[in-house]
């Protein structure tokens, strides 16, 4: 019979009791992890593949959040804690799991772009499936001749943040200028914290890393900022006729270009593309005055499921009823979930 | 319909560590101009202030779309702004895009703002479609036309009469053209004449939808001076002002006016500091003396043994607001506020529309003038037996009671001077209100603000008491 080595789940006594007082605290919660994952409330099917992108795009961004904030304490300022140095040198993550214990990932504004990041991953797969990259890309590199040189820089600009991306299938990894400003800030500040807490290092210097890293950081370099630009110069020239369509402008741009005429986000767009049937999405067209075989064509390249929109359920779809769901989802998210939660919990008083 | 500014190289500002702007290109300087601000003052933008103070809170680089408004324009901006590190504290902003769209005018506050304005200049106005067939009217003086005139082409209620020439009316009607000071005699009554001005209008979609027009009556004596001054010679120099000097004083003033703010607010291009504040003071003086020529055809107007005034039943909560609506932007420029009753209530009363308004405007027009910056002026509204009372007090430095019965005099100012005033404002206001069977009082202490209150006969609601 093997012999069988049990060294290596071998406890001492302090361990086994650390353990247990963790784990004391942290079953609280088995009940709410059951419920969420036995009783959804969003309606999004979270694939395995989905919450695999989430938690490697989550891990990436804190990974290279510390990474650059080590890298700004030892080399702008002349840090020269070991610890500093070794996180600033490694691949590894540190902070990831001090920050989910502590609940600070669990924010609402974090989550949905991490979300809306393994989304945006999945529709690109979905769209290479039908499309070579090179198809995708050509159409892009059309604006680049456009007469009106501004159109043709912010073409450009586009091109080059995206290929900066590195997108290869299979992988998400996180590029810092792609987090909108709200959600780097807070993130910059509790990884901070994180490091200063892993490190033992509490040099003022660590803060004003921080600052640099933030004060470092330029909105204008990210995809959807550069979407958003090309899609209102678009919009005020001739291609304000032509349809938005994510083969012939490329999933960023097509997002950006329905987002400003729908007056929703980039991020709420994304999320109706996950949604089943894309039945919200649909509707946006449908208010956007998209005709039939235009709303069929963009349901199919960005469907990943075999569903299929038929002229007739497109049509059957009420245009003015269309633009009445369009405008209350562009109101501010804040107010749509108080109107939601009021219309739920508190009924009408009478009289 | 709309255009771009060919930006070959970003539009350029720069704010201080207290959000002021120190620096700016021309296109930048005039939208914040525009948008109240002055030289070195505060952003005055407020999209664009949003984004500066919320890159300065995180202490980042912003990348956005900006949507603002100049004149007749919306705009689209992207922005870029550059926390700026050894400036401590300072930022700058780089407008990489700037687009601009016609402005739709079809907004019902517009509407009854530019109506307000007519009714206060005692000018009419009428709003046509393409066909130029009348869509609303409203004529100044007591002729009422709209039962009949409604769906009429404007060209079957009015004649083009001389000096004006009916070819190079519709002329410019063809070609979409604004039209100004063209005379004008309504056919049914040959001797009602008036001067009409119009601008063309464009709907949402940018397609021409039709014309506005503002009517002026016409005095005869000014209409044809040839005959009337053979005529009615006693007319003539009863009516110096109203008639003659008047309008022919409004005009160069108002071109006066225009051209220097044009020179001030640098629109044609940057210019020497001092020589931008001169212009401002050219056009603050022209200004004072446009309102001196109204006060004083107005003067002229009540001082004449046959002034009348029409008894139309109003609402002073509603007129409050009006008045109100009409200095919003003097009030905002100081930080002013203006508590107003509830809007939804209702204090009937009669007088003329207009000479109400025109008391009203007057009113808190002063209490903006003589009030704090930041303070808040109260408009009430009070039953007092028979009488329907509207008072509007400030926080101003108040008025010693000695002075308080000289205030309604002509051309007193209590020593003031350089504020604007004309020191006959109150006196019109005060005998307007007793061609209206009613009063204008003041209430004040020095130092603890004033309160004025005009005392009109109560309208009785017919059927409800």
């Amino acid at each position: 019979m093997e012999k069988r080595d049990f060294s290596a789940v071998e406890n001492d006594g302090f361990d086994l009791a650390k353990k247990a007082g963790e784990y004391g605290a942290s079953s609280a919660f088995l009940t709410s992890d059951l419920s969420n994952a036995l009783f959804p409330e969003s309606g999004l099917y979270l694939s395995d593949r989905l919450l695999s992108n989430s938690r490697q795009y989550l891990r990436s961004m804190i990974g290279e959040i510390e990474s650059q904030l080590c890298l700004k304490a030892v080399e702008n300022l002349g840090v020269v804690h070991a610890s500093i140095v070794e996180i600033g040198n490694s691949s590894m993550v540190y902070c990831h799991d001090h920050l989910r214990n502590a609940g600070l990932l669990n924010q609402s504004d974090l989550l949905e772009h991490v979300f809306v990041q393994a989304q945006k991953v999945e529709l690109t797969n979905r769209l290479l499936q039908k499309f070579s990259q090179e198809n995708l890309e050509n159409s892009l590199a059309s604006h680049l001749d456009h007469e009106d040189q501004n159109v043709a820089e912010a073409a450009m600009a586009l091109l080059v943040s995206r290929n900066r991306s590195g997108f290869q299938i299979g992988q998400i990894s996180c590029r810092l200028s792609d987090v909108p400003v709200e959600i780097y800030h807070d993130l910059v500040w509790s990884v901070t914290a994180a490091v200063q807490k892993i490190s033992g290092c509490s040099e003022p210097k660590l803060l004003a890393a921080a600052e640099l890293l933030l004060a470092g950081h330029d909105e204008s370099q990210s995809i959807d900022n550069r979407a958003q630009r090309l899609a209102g110069l678009l919009d005020h020239a001739e291609a304000s006729a032509t349809i938005p369509h994510p083969i012939k402008d490329g999933l960023d741009l097509f997002l950006a270009r329905i987002a400003l005429r729908s007056q929703l986000s980039i991020n709420q767009l994304t999320i109706f593309t996950a949604e089943p049937n894309m039945a919200r999405l649909v509707v946006v067209m449908r208010a956007l005055g998209i005709t039939e075989i235009d709303a069929i064509s963009v349901f199919t390249a960005l469907d990943g499921s075999g569903n299929i929109l038929t002229p007739a359920s497109y049509k059957e779809i009420s245009r003015d009823q269309a633009i009445v769901m369009t405008d209350n989802w562009s109101k501010p998210s804040a107010f749509q979930t108080a109107e939601r939660k009021l219309a739920s919990n508190h009924p009408e008083i009478d009289g | 319909m709309s255009s771009a500014h060919n930006l070959a190289e970003p539009i350029k500002g720069r704010l201080d560590v207290d959000g002021r702007l120190v620096s700016a290109d021309p296109l930048l300087l005039r939208l914040h101009l525009h948008s109240g601000g002055f030289e070195g003052g505060p952003l005055a933008i407020p999209q664009l202030a949003n984004l500066c103070r919320l890159s300065k809170k995180l202490g980042m680089n912003l990348s956005r779309p900006v949507k603002a408004a100049d004149d007749d324009n919306n705009l689209n901006l992207w922005v870029e702004t550059r926390i700026e590190p050894d400036s401590d504290g300072g930022l700058s902003i780089s407008i990489v895009d700037w687009k601009e769209t016609p402005l739709s005018r079809n907004y019902n506050n517009d509407e009854q703002r530019q109506r307000d304005f007519d009714r206060l200049n005692a000018r009419g106005m009428i709003r046509t479609d393409t066909a130029l067939r009348i869509t609303s009217i409203s004529l100044p003086g007591k002729v009422r036309l709209s039962e009949h005139s409604i769906g009429s082409a404007l060209l079957d209620v009015f004649a083009v009469v001389k000096p004006s020439k009916p070819t190079l009316f519709t002329e410019s009607i063809a070609e979409r053209q604004p039209v100004r000071n063209h005379h004008v005699s309504l056919l049914l009554d040959p001797d009602s004449k008036y001067i009409l001005s119009g601008q063309p209008l464009v709907d949402n979609l940018g397609v021409y939808s039709g014309y506005r027009f503002s009517v002026e009556k016409l005095n005869d004596e000014s209409s044809d001076s040839g005959n009337s001054e053979s005529t009615k010679p006693s007319l003539i120099s009863d009516s110096l002002f109203g008639a003659q000097l008047g309008p022919a004083l409004r005009q160069p003033l108002g071109k006066i006016i225009a051209n220097a703010e044009t020179i001030g607010s640098q629109l044609e291009g940057p210019l020497r500091g001092d020589y931008a504040s001169y212009a401002k003071d050219i056009a603050a003086a022209g200004r004072h003396l446009m309102d001196l020529v109204n006060d004083l055809s107005d003067l002229e107007a009540i001082e004449r043994p046959e002034f009348t005034v029409a008894p139309d039943e109003i609402d002073l909560i509603d007129l409050a607001h009006r008045a109100s609506g009409l200095l919003t932007v003097k009030a905002a420029d100081h930080q002013i506020r203006v508590d107003l009753p509830d809007e939804d209530s209702e204090m009937p009363a009669l007088g003329e529309f207009r000479r109400v308004l025109q008391i009203l405007v007057n009113l808190l027009g002063n209490a903006i003038r003589y009030s704090p910056d930041g303070s808040v002026i109260k408009i009430r509204v009070d039953r007092n037996g028979d009488r329907a009372e509207i008072s509007v007090s400030d926080q101003g430095d108040g008025i010693p009671e000695e002075d308080q019965h000289k205030i309604f005099e002509k051309f007193e100012r209590l020593g003031r001077s350089g504020d604007g005033g004309s020191g006959l404002g109150l006196f019109i206001s005060r005998r307007l209100a007793k061609a209206m069977d009613g009063s204008l009082s003041v209430k004040s202490a020095k130092g603890k603000g004033a309160t004025f209150t005009l005392s009109l006969p109560l309208r009785t609601k017919k059927g409800s008491e």
